[in-house]
Parts: C-alpha cells; structure tokens; sequence
C-alpha cells in the first residue's frame, strides 16, 4: 500500500500527518511553500513566531522524528484525479504519486472586493502583507492603512505595527456589535488574543474606526493616497462622510475563501456554507469526503481557523489510521477523547464570526463603470454589465465566457465568487448552488511547464 | 550569492522569494499589464493572484512571491 | 400564442448563424436554447475558420463559401468576435507527408482554396520561431480564426435587434404538426410557438430533437479537447498543424494519435488542439494525450518550452455517420430543416450552412449543390 498523500503542510496537514505517524503509518505532505507551516505559521527559515510559536515546533518535531512522514515542500500540484478508489496528484518537478487515502489540507486564502485603484501596486491582501512579513520580514509600505472586515485585520496591523510600519487606521466595515447575538459562541482563548492586538494597536495610537471601508484608491502609478467612507450596515457609503488620506500601500481582506481546487478536481461532493456561500467539502464525522479514501480538513471544509484546522486534521489523521488497517477502531475512540466536541464547539464560533463579519451587497456601489474586477484579463465592471445587459449573457457561466471575467492566470481565484455574485445582481437572479461550485472547476490546479508535461511520457 | 536583475548583478542572499527581494529593493511595480500597460505588483504574496508575475530563467509569467531565488537565477521586471 | 416565420432550436454558432442570415432576409425568427448562448460545443472550441483541412468537394465548396460570410457578416455587423484572416500553414517533417500535403493542396486549388507551397525561409518570415528543421510548409492564407462564443453572442444580438427573439433556458417539449405531418408549430416549456419552420441545430442533441419531431437522426458525439497556454507576446501567427503523428509510444492505441494544431489568439494565451477532422481523435483527457501534443507542439514551436500550460477545455464534437454535416429538410417531417454534424468544423462552416438552409426554406437557389448533405441519405429515402 502506498502511503497517504497529504496535500498542505499547513495546521491540518501537519496535525494529520502526526496521527498517521503515531499509528505506525507513512505519509507524503505536499505544499508550494518552501516551508511547513501553511499560512498561518509561515515563518523566516529560522522560525521564531511573536506567539503561538510552540504548537508548531511540536507538530514539526514529532514529523521530522518519524522516519514515516516525507515533506515535499517548494512543490505544487498541478493535477488531481481519483479513479476506482485510487488517487493520483501530478507535481510539477514532473513526478506523480498515487495512494488510496489522501488528505485535501489546501487551507484558504484571502477574500477580495473590488473597488477603483485595488489593482495599483501597494494594494494588497491583508493575508499577502501578512504572509511577506512573516517570511522574510518584507513590509508592503511604510505608511498603511488596513482594511476589510473579520477578526483578522487586528493581528495584521499589529504584525505590521510590530515591524515599524505607520498604521494609519484599521476600518472595519461592519459594526461588531453584532457580537451581542453570539454571546454564547465567544471563544476565550481568541478574545485573549484580540485582547493583546488591541494593546499593540492602541499603543501606538492606531485608530480603529467601525463601519469604515476603503471606498477607492489613487495613485500616478502606485497607491498615493486612498479615499475612505463611512458605510451603513449595507456597505453603502454613507454621504458626507469621504475622506481622503496620504498613504503608501494598503492592506484589504474581507475573509477567507477555502481553495477548493484539488478537492473539485477528486470528485468530492461539495457544500454551499450558508452563512457566506462558500463552497466547502462535504465530510462526515471522521473528515472522510463522499469519495472513499479521500478526506478534508481545515479550511477547505470551511473557514475556521488554526484550532479547527488542527482538531479536524487530528481526526482525519486517526481515522486515515484506521481505513489502513494501522488502529483498531477501539484504539481510534481513544485517541480522539474530546475531538469531536471540540470541533463543535469551534465550528460554533467559526459560524459566529462569519456571520458577524459578513460581505453585504452594498460593497457593489463603490465600483464606477471603469473599475476592474478580473485583474489577470483586466474586465472592467462595465464591461460585465454589457455582456448580460447587450449581449443577453443570462447566467455566470457565459457572462464570464463572453466577458474573460475569471479566464486568466489565477483562474477565478480572486475575482471568482465576487465576479459571480456582481453577474448574479445584474442578471437579477444570484447565482445557483452550482455556479459557485462551477468557480473552483480548475482540472489544471497550476501552471505547469509544457516541457516538464512533454518529458513526463519518458 | 549572485543574481541577475534585468541583465544586471545583483548580491542577493538565500531563503528569500523573488518577490519579498524585490519589494526589499522598493521595487514595488513588477510588470505591465497586457491589455492597458499598468503597472501591477504583488496583491495575494501566496501564489493565488498571478499579479506578481515575472520572466524568470526565460520563463515567463513566474509567481514573484513563490519562486525562491537561486544563484544565477536571471529576473526580467517591466516597471 | 406566439408566432415566428422560423424557430431554430440551439444557440450556438450554428443556429445563430442561421438565425442571422434568416432575420436579415426579413424572417421573424425565435430562437430557442434548452441552456445558455453558446452553452455547448460552441464554447468549447478554438473558432477555426478553415478551409485547409477539407478534403471532399462539397466540404470545399461549403467550407470557402462559409469562410468569406464570415468576413461579410463582420461587415455587416461590425467585428466584436475577434475574425481575423490568419492564415494557416501545414507541415510535415517527412518525404511521404509533404507528398501527401501537395497533393492535398493542389486538388484544394483546383476547388477555389488558396494554397502556397513555402520554402524554409519564407516559412521563417511567416513564424519566425518555427523549428529550423522543418524547411517546406504548405501556406492556406483563407484560413481564419474567430472568437466562437462571441460570435454567436454578437449574431443574437443582430438578430434580436432584427425583432427577433432568444429564449435562454427555454426547452422544446414537442411539435403540433397538420394532418400531413406537417410542423405547425413548437411546444417550449415557455410557451407554444405557432411556426411552419423548425432548424434543428442542437448539434450533438440533434438526434433528440429529431425523435422528438418523429423522426431519426444520427449525430454522434466526439470528444475533444484543447490546450490552453498562459499568455505570452505575439510567438505564433498563423494556425499551424504538423500533419505527421506523434506515434513514438508503442502501447498507443491508434485513436490516440494525434496531430498538434498550434496557434496564438488575441488574448495572448496560445492553443494546442487536435482538431484536424481526418485525424481520428478520439480519447478522455489522460494524460498521455496531454504529453503527445505538448511534446508535438515544442517539436514545432521549441519556444514553447519555455511557456506553461494554463487550462484544458473539452468539447463535444457532433458528427454523423460520413462525417459531412447534415443540412436540409427531413425526409419524413415537412417544415423539420437539420444544420447539425459538423464536427470539428461548425465554427467555420456555420454562416455557408445558414444560407443553405435559409434558401431551402425560402425556396430559393443555393449557392452550391447542396444534395451531399441532405438527411434523406441516413433516412432510408431515397
């Protein structure tokens, strides 16, 4: 039997992969980054984390201790498949592998909105600002401002605070106050933690302005200055309230979106969150998808966090053990003594923040007619509107067709969901179940070299 | 370890991407865009935007933010 | 209840060809898609245009009266789908190939098709990164390429502002017919619409339809596929396709073997397809046939070894038992016309199907002898 294929070395990979080892079995963990970690410990070559630092040496110890787990790292796939039980993911150094369990650990990656100047250089995702300062200390500008809505904006504009940059104004668009209805869902250990941004931040006199949103950005050829806007509790702009600041970058994130790509391409069956329509993989009680063998964790089953990530990727990787025959059932239920309760608890509050933190559709009148919504074939969003309101383009499908909206390099990744979620609002009709489904419908995950591809018959 | 940046020399260290070097370098604008000729830069730093790009040992279109630099490596940025 | 002079079923390029070409000569028309514009094989495929890779006289004829519509459509209507007369170059690296080719080229000739036998440094002018190995080519300058989805976008649109009409997601339940059996009329999940005419242009579904009507028609679906290159300058400015297989694997089964078709687009990306219709290309997407035309298609342009491939797009292809298209009126339902079956070729060959038909159904003259490819010849009329 082959060994299990692990498909991200982020939380749930890794906290998946020690399992496997601890039962006795061997796994492969895949990740583009070049090191363990995933996003959210990616970290300098010597790693050294401001907190939550120990979790990660443990997991990475105890894989670099089993002679069982390899970690390919610096390496993506490129291709997935799954036939008669069997998976098989191609890389791009030209090699492929095979196994009958896998686990999709693909995890997530920042949520866009569009507005006029998102494209200049100098704006970037709140994770991107993140993850540059994270490995290599790089920083996005000198005088920022960072913007979005979520809970994840405060430990970016403390990081970036941390490493010497001006943070001029943390916005969040939505009103927390929406707290109130969740009472019984907040988790201590994060509040903890927000806790202890919110006194970087106020040391250092950042402003934190509720209901605020980026509304545009200006610059000759990168960001010189932005425009804000007080929002209501749609995200429409509130009038009278604009205000123009100097600045240098800014970072914007609006949540995350699960990168469903690999798991579309295994055949999984797939769920629409209801709280953000996000697409997620459909698991049951043991992380195990609809296809036998193939099993999710972390992000990719919904947005959740580091500590769902690492309690799923615990469960995946028990019941990985026990589908190869490694444990006996017996053995599994004592090994997940409270995993599963766990899970419930956090995914409460996970579901507690998204629907504190959510996208309302007023963001859609911020774009002008020029503003660009796909970056890679520079779509503009009226040229979205003319494919549905000239060209008769009736569903997400062919308006992205027609339009090239979602047809470049990142293939939708970026602009996907909200692309379709702007056509869905033309059309008069939001898009179905399965047209956001269709968005992470990618059988070429990553680029790969047409020679490497021509080579692999040799 | 040596690099070349547009044909020129370039002293550059290891474990760095070719993105975090340049943005390290100010160089904040890393291509043209195609259709209209604007300047992009890195947006998502994780390999998910394809904003980044640039010609990297005669490849093109190279994700700045994933690729790790090597000696020797050859880098083509339009600003 | 509604009344048209001509409903044609499919909004792909075939029925929208049809439609425009039928709203422009004065025809009230609706046109009725079970799914989206260009929702099927027309989305699928790369918009060639070409007259190089015809081999049957009525094929010629259809093919170079088709391919210079397309360029009177566009000046009709303004070109927004991206036509441009590339140009097209066959190739092969052996004595026996290029035998082939030239005598291909001059029964072309012979039928109206511009053909120009090339010499290695011609052929460097015409691509400059082609392999230097490869010293003599057959240039076909009538060959074009268009945006296939906008075409059929921007032709429904003329004929909409023609007082026509496009019914999306609109499926066809059934057909009134008199007490000759002839067609009255065509029930639509929408509602009945009053008509003597019916196009059935639902491609690979055409047999459906045709079943529905009480008739019979076998069009066959093919699989094919295309791959799609990340964007890059201008490297590749014709359609360029190596005639010769790649057929150095020895387990290959023969519907494996492929001949790489090559070109750029407006866009930038480049695609690699299999599309000429005498190779038998018959497979799923594996990953063999990924290898055999990303190894044909550097073996052509070495350039690309230095580009990555972005996507992969499949298509079904329809295609009837002689592989020409059919085009004309049943033999057993009066007022049932067919424009479907044309395979790898319905891009190109729509317009020149459209005004067979449209003169059919006006009882005028067409401009070809369009017998070859009535239905009559699979339904057992003689």
């Amino acid at each position: 039997m082959s060994r299990t294929i692990i498909v991200g070395g982020g939380p749930s990979g890794m906290s998946a992969a020690v399992e496997i080892a601890r039962a006795g079995g061997d796994a492969i963990i895949i990740d583009s980054n070049p090191r363990l970690g995933g996003q959210y410990w990616r970290h300098a070559p010597v790693a050294k984390f401001s907190h939550d630092g120990e979790r990660f040496f443990a997991l990475q110890e105890e894989i670099n201790r089993h002679p069982g787990i390899e970690v390919r790292a610096g390496t993506q796939v490129w291709r997935a498949s799954y036939q008669e039980g069997v998976a098989t993911v191609w890389l791009n150094d030209g090699t492929s592998l095979t196994s009958e369990t896998l686990l999709v650990a693909t995890g997530a990656y920042d949520r866009s909105l569009p507005f006029p100047g998102w494209d200049l250089p100098g704006s970037m995702t709140a994770g991107g600002a993140q993850a540059i300062l994270k490995a290599s200390g790089a920083l996005l500008g000198r005088a920022v401002f960072v913007a979005g809505t979520g809970p994840f904006l405060l430990p970016v504009a403390a990081s970036l605070v941390e490493a010497g940059v001006k943070v001029l104004g943390v916005l969040e668009a939505n009103r927390v106050n929406g707290w109130v209805n969740h009472l019984g869902a907040i988790d201590l250990r994060k509040m903890k933690d927000a806790a202890r941004y919110f006194k970087i931040l106020s040391a250092a006199k950042v402003p934190i302005r509720m209901g605020y949103a980026i509304i545009e950005a200006r610059g000759d050829g990168r960001i010189e200055e932005v425009v804000i806007a007080k929002v209501d509790r749609n995200f429409t702009v509130k009038p009278g309230t604009v205000e123009v600041h100097k600045c240098d970058a800014i970072a914007t994130g609006w949540g995350f979106t699960p990168d469903l790509t690999i798991a579309h391409s295994l055949g999984v069956s797939t769920d629409v969150h209801p709280i953000d329509r996000s697409v997620v993989v459909h698991v049951d009680a043991f992380q195990e998808s609809s296809q036998h063998g193939i099993f999710a964790a972390g992000e990719s089953t919904g947005v959740g966090g580091v500590d769902l990530a690492l309690t799923e990727g615990r469960v995946a990787g028990i019941a990985i053990a026990v589908q190869r025959g490694l444990i006996s059932t017996v053995e599994a239920k004592n090994r997940s003594v409270g995993l599963a309760s766990e899970r419930t608890k956090i995914r409460k509050f996970a579901d507690a923040l998204l629907s504190v933190y959510k996208i309302r559709e007023g963001w859609r009148s911020w774009l002008n007619p020029e503003t660009i919504l796909c970056r890679c074939e520079e779509v503009t969003f009226k040229q979205v509107r003319n494919v549905v309101h000239d060209l008769g383009a009736s569903d997400v499908r062919t308006a992205k067709l027609l339009s090239r909206c979602g047809m470049g390099m990142c293939q939708g990744r970026v602009c996907g969901r909200m692309v379709a979620d702007v056509i869905g609002a033309e059309i008069g009709t939001p898009a179905t179940d399965d047209e956001l489904r269709g968005i992470h419908n990618r059988p070429i995950a990553n680029p790969i070299s047409l020679q490497t591809l021509a080579d692999q018959g040799q | 370890m040596k690099i070349y940046l547009n044909g020129v020399e370039v002293e550059a260290t290891e474990n760095e991407s070719v993105g975090t070097f340049l943005l390290k370098r100010r160089q904040q604008v890393l291509r043209k865009t195609r259709f209209n000729d604007q300047p992009r830069g890195m947006f998502c730093g994780i390999g998910v935007c394809f904003d980044c790009i640039v010609t990297i040992d005669d490849i093109a279109n190279q994700r700045a933010c994933i690729t790790q630099l090597r000696s020797g490596m050859r880098i083509e940025v339009t600003s | 209840m509604k009344t048209a002079d001509v409903v044609v079923i499919g909004a792909g390029v075939v029925g929208s060809s049809c439609a425009l070409i039928m709203a422009e000569a004065g025809l009230k028309v609706i046109v009725v898609d079970r799914g989206p514009i260009a929702g099927g094989t027309t989305g699928a495929g790369e918009g060639n245009i070409m007259v190089s890779d015809k081999e049957i006289v009525p094929e010629i004829e259809l093919a170079v009266r088709s391919r210079n519509a397309w360029f009177e459509i566009a000046d009709r209507i303004g070109n927004n789908f991206e036509l441009q007369a590339k140009g097209g170059i066959a190739l092969s690296r052996t004595d026996a190939g290029m035998a082939g080719l030239r005598k291909l080229a001059s029964h072309q000739n012979a039928h109206g098709i511009e053909t120009i036998e090339v010499d290695g440094a011609r052929l460097r002018e015409l691509e400059p990164h082609m392999n230097p190995d490869i010293e003599t080519a057959i240039h076909y300058p009538g060959d074009g390429q268009c945006q296939p989805m906008l075409s059929a976008a921007y032709f429904l649109r003329t004929v909409r502002h023609l007082k026509g009409e496009v019914w999306q997601r609109t499926e066809v339940l059934g057909f009134s017919k008199d007490k000759d059996g002839s067609i009255t009329g065509v029930r639509t999940s929408k509602e009945e619409i009053s008509t003597r005419y019916v196009v059935n242009a639902t491609g690979t579904w055409a047999g459906d339809i045709a079943r529905l009507a009480g008739s019979e028609l076998s069009i066959m679906p093919r699989r094919g596929f295309i791959l799609v290159t990340t964007p890059a300058p201008k490297l590749i400015h014709h359609k360029v396709y190596d005639a010769d297989y790649v057929a150095n694997v020895a387990s290959d089964s023969p519907e494996l073997q492929s001949s790489a078709v090559v070109e750029g687009t407006e866009s930038g990306t480049i695609l690699i397809g299999a599309s000429r219709e005498r190779i038998g290309f018959d497979s799923r997407i594996n990953m063999a046939a990924l290898e055999r035309l990303a190894k044909q298609a550097i073996s052509v342009f070495p350039v690309l070894s230095k580009l990555e491939l972005l996507r992969v797009y499949r298509g079904f292809r329809p295609y009837s038992p002689d592989h020409l298209p059919v085009i004309g009126e049943d033999a057993k339902v009066k007022g049932l016309f067919h424009c479907a079956g044309h395979e790898g070729a319905g891009i190109g060959t729509a317009p020149g199907s459209g005004e067979l038909l449209t003169a059919m159904i006006l009882g005028k003259p067409t401009f070809m002898d369009a017998t070859p490819f009535l239905p009559k010849r699979f339904q057992g009329v003689a």
